[in-house]
């Protein structure tokens, strides 16, 4: 192909080709000068073995070895995750202290308007995987499907376990069913995701919303039965595979928007923002102060841990879902959900004051 | 049940084979060493464990991570006893005697008491387990909100029998215990509580800091205030008054207690939610309410009360794998971080767990097991040593554990404020125990009182939604029962006697 340009352009190629390598030579420089023999502090939102703990743990270790750097952990709980991404925000510009959270917490505080936002004082890395949720219900319950779900909706409230009326899955849930237009109730106060799985088994509630990372044995099991899955698309595996999704083409949304004769674009709107917020999964982040050279060398050393042949074996060894997201992609996600999130605090604040009441 | 006792004897073998046997002995010495380095426990090395051991194979896994859940249980019966600091929240009950026994230079006695009613406790609790296999899941659904809440209810009742001079003061300081654990994010309505507009009290005052004041820095505080040169009063190891065997013995001079409290362990360990705090309560409680003579002697030094206590915190180790094996759902920190391991490691809890990979379930149980025996035997061997820091002169061991105690709230969770509470909250202890206001309730509030407050909404609004029928529920109406038994009967058994004698 090249052979056939003129002169001029192939010239043109080449330089770009050098620069483009010349560039990455030296941000790997940038980083290999910089984070040589240093020992990077690495902020882990929450306990140690949680989620996030798990995750940073698999990553970190590689991480730090592409940068010729030691890592050291450090948990910290409180606040939904918001204690640990202050100490982030408040940390130096040097790029030693970075972390790892949930994107969508971190973007709570801003929703519920009593919080800073502290994803603003947050420069991103890159992010390891998104939320994946499910709605499932005890295989004792009156409700079997969705079918049976929007019919029993048209009588009576659906009754949720939820652990406090705030935050992420609280949200999550209202969202969903707002789009899906079915009526709601919550029980609230269960202690985190476990004790709601089990309301469900008990069926003391209607359905329950859980992440499925870690809980797939409870569906494969049959002690819960997944009727829809909180995605653009069918997750990969036997059990959900003809399971309905609610967002994307083809989605439940799609066909509740036509049922119920709302605005189309308007429901569409409604399910970006649901969709970007499910988007945001687990995050990696460094101060917002840090060098924008650093954040660029940072940038790319993770993107170029996520190929490692070490990292990915590391994860598939865990059991753990790996589809690493560019920095810019997972950007993407939290502005869009910042933008469009608002749309569903009326329906959050109702929610919320019926439980007052 | 054949099928459940060859997966027994299989797992047994395996654990106690060679070389397999050096993982849990090696795991739990580990983890007993770690326990003396404030901030670390077993949680913490299950956490470095988890990278390292991605490509082990299933039955390796099981024997490490069985005996980091055992192997820091009996570190913090140790530091309850001789230093009054909880090692866990778990081990708290056992400050309640375990403490005035060391005052009294019966240390020797409280260790014995605590590691034969531990290994023991542990071995009962095992036993119900491989029983319990075949019921395990119809059991658990059993218990929900109504029943945990009974519970609850039935340790809070705790607060009668600890209550040591006025009734009065005591109800007051539980009052402002339950005040004090609703802090933070209302449960029902999610609006914040006395947080005065910090992050540092969304999530409520974290307890462990608490309880590092409140016990540890209140106690050193007294000491250096008293006339006492050392913890016992003695200066010479000695001239302390405890026997070992004494202690190892009380076990089987009171079997009833020891029963009933493995039996109060196990259960609440199967019921995942309301965690091991509750079991030392409600075993001490049961203890101090059901005791045929010299119940005033509970709360001054008796070894009953270091042997419930004790006993419910390492049955409760093999109850609280119930759940977790059985639906993939842990009952506390411990059991959720073995569940994150084995989903790691394609073990998948539910029927298939419990039927055809029975072996690996007891390959977990009896590494649990051993973890359990190997620390109360340490512990024992050690009490010549451990003791000793009862006689170090208070020009010592004042600042040490200060230091200590300093680095542990800081190590908590890597904030100052936490240091800062437990300084206040080491005041405070010391000035309630100057002017006569007991701790004890407190502590109880504090730690039952957000478990009370999310179960009680949770129970209400079930009822009131018609989702339950609480008065159709009978094992929470029993636990109630049992718990209004128990906080009157001496009461009513008193009034008799004083008829009788009148009469």
């Amino acid at each position: 192909m090249l052979n056939r340009n003129p002169a001029w352009l192939r010239v043109i190629a080449v330089v770009c080709v050098a620069t483009f390598l010349g560039a990455g030579a030296a941000r790997a420089d940038v980083c290999q000068e910089h984070f040589q023999g240093k020992t990077l502090r690495w902020i882990v939102s929450g306990n140690a073995g949680a989620v996030y703990d798990v995750v940073a743990r698999l990553v970190g270790p590689h991480y730090a070895r592409e940068l010729g750097a030691k890592i050291v952990f450090e948990n910290m709980r409180g606040g939904s995750g918001l204690v640990a991404m202050n100490e982030i925000t408040g940390a130096g510009s040097d790029g030693t202290t970075i972390g790892v959270a949930g994107g969508a917490q971190t973007l709570m505080g801003a929703f519920d308007g009593r919080l800073p936002d502290p994803a603003r004082g947050l420069a991103l890395l890159g992010q390891v995987e998104g939320s994946r949720y499910v709605w499932a219900v005890s295989k004792d319950a009156e409700i079997r499907s969705m079918e049976d779900l929007f019919r029993v909706a048209e009588e009576r409230p659906i009754l949720f376990p939820i652990y406090e009326p705030k935050g992420g899955s609280f949200t999550r849930v209202v969202a969903g069913a707002l789009l899906l237009g079915i009526r709601t109730q919550f029980v609230s106060g269960y202690r985190g995701a476990n004790a709601m799985a089990m309301a469900a088994i008990r069926n003391e509630v209607d359905l329950v919303a859980l992440g499925v990372e870690g809980r797939e044995d409870l569906f494969a099991n049959g002690d819960l039965i997944p009727i829809m899955q909180v995605t653009r698309k069918a997750m990969p595996g036997r059990l959900f595979e003809d399971l309905p999704h609610l967002l994307g083409p083809g989605g439940l949304v799609e066909r509740r928007t036509r049922e119920l004769g709302r605005d189309p674009a308007e429901a569409a709107l409604d399910a970006e923002g649901l969709e970007a917020y499910l988007g945001i999964g687990r995050i990696f982040v460094a101060p917002k102060e840090t060098r924008p050279e650093l954040v660029a060398c940072m940038r790319s050393t993770l993107d170029r841990a996520f190929a490692l042949p070490a990292l990915r074996a590391d994860f598939k060894a865990a059991s753990r879902l790996l589809e690493p997201q560019t920095a810019a992609e997972a950007t993407r996600h939290i502005d869009t959900a910042r933008a469009l999130l608002p749309r569903f605090r009326p329906a959050v604040e109702e929610a919320r004051a019926a439980l007052r009441r | 049940m054949e099928q459940i006792l060859q997966a027994a004897a299989e797992g047994f073998w395996f654990v106690f084979s060679w070389p397999n046997i050096l993982y849990p002995v090696g795991a739990t010495l580990l983890c007993m060493f770690v326990s003396v380095v404030p901030g670390i426990g077993g949680m913490t090395l299950m956490a470095l464990a988890i990278p390292f051991t991605l490509f082990w194979d299933q039955e390796h896994v099981a024997l490490l991570f069985g005996a980091f859940m055992g192997g820091a249980t009996f570190m913090g019966s140790l530091s309850s006893i001789l230093l009054n600091i909880p090692g866990k929240a778990s081990n708290a009950a056992t400050t309640f005697d375990g403490y005035p026994m060391a005052q009294q230079g019966k240390a020797k006695t409280a260790i014995g008491a605590a590691a034969s009613a531990s290994a023991l406790g542990s071995t009962f609790g095992v036993l119900v387990l491989i029983a319990m296999i075949p019921l395990m899941r119809e059991v658990i659904i059993l218990f929900g909100p109504p029943e945990f809440l009974a519970l609850v209810v039935w340790g809070l009742t705790t607060i009668a029998v600890v209550t040591q001079g006025s009734v009065v003061k005591g109800l007051a300081v539980a009052g402002v215990g339950m005040l004090l654990s609703y802090i933070g994010y209302d449960p029902s309505t999610a609006e914040l509580r006395f947080t005065f507009g910090t992050l540092y009290l969304e999530d409520g005052i974290p307890l462990p800091p608490l309880f590092l004041g409140l016990f540890a820095m209140t106690e050193m505080l007294e000491l250096a205030t008293s006339d006492r040169a050392t913890v016992s009063g003695e200066s010479k190891a000695e001239a302390l008054s405890g026997n070992l065997w004494e202690g190892i013995f009380s076990v089987f001079r009171h079997p009833g207690l020891f029963i009933r409290s493995s039996l109060i362990g196990t259960i609440v360990g199967i019921i995942p939610g309301v965690g091991g705090t509750v079991a030392g309560f409600v075993a001490y409680g049961q203890a101090a309410q059901t005791a045929r003579k010299d119940r005033d002697r509970f709360g001054k030094g008796d070894v009953r009360g270091v042997l419930a206590p004790e006993a419910a915190n390492d049955a409760k180790d093999a109850g609280a794998l119930i759940p977790t094996f059985a639906f993939g759902i842990p009952g506390g920190t411990g059991t959720a971080m073995l569940l994150t391991v084995m989903t790691m490691h394609g073990i998948a809890p539910g029927k298939v767990l419990l039927t055809e990979q029975l072996d690996l379930v007891f390959v977990l149980v009896w590494s649990l097991f051993l973890s359990n025996w190997i620390t109360s035997i340490v512990g024992v061997a050690t009490v010549g040593a451990a003791v000793r820091m009862t006689v170090i002169h208070r020009h010592f061991l004042v600042p040490i554990i200060l230091v200590l105690t300093t680095v542990g709230a800081y190590g908590y969770q890597g904030r100052i404020e936490d240091v800062l509470l437990t300084y206040v909250a080491g005041v405070l202890g010391y000035t309630m125990k100057k002017y006569g206001w007991s701790r004890v309730p407190l502590v109880i509030a504090l730690m039952l009182g957000g478990i009370f407050e999310d179960y009680l909404g949770i129970t209400l609004r079930l009822h009131e939604l018609g989702r339950i029928t609480f008065w159709e529920r009978p094992i929470a109406i029993g636990l109630l029962v049992a718990a209004f038994a128990s906080l009157t009967l001496p009461y009513a058994s008193a009034a008799l006697a004083r008829r009788r004698e009148a009469a």
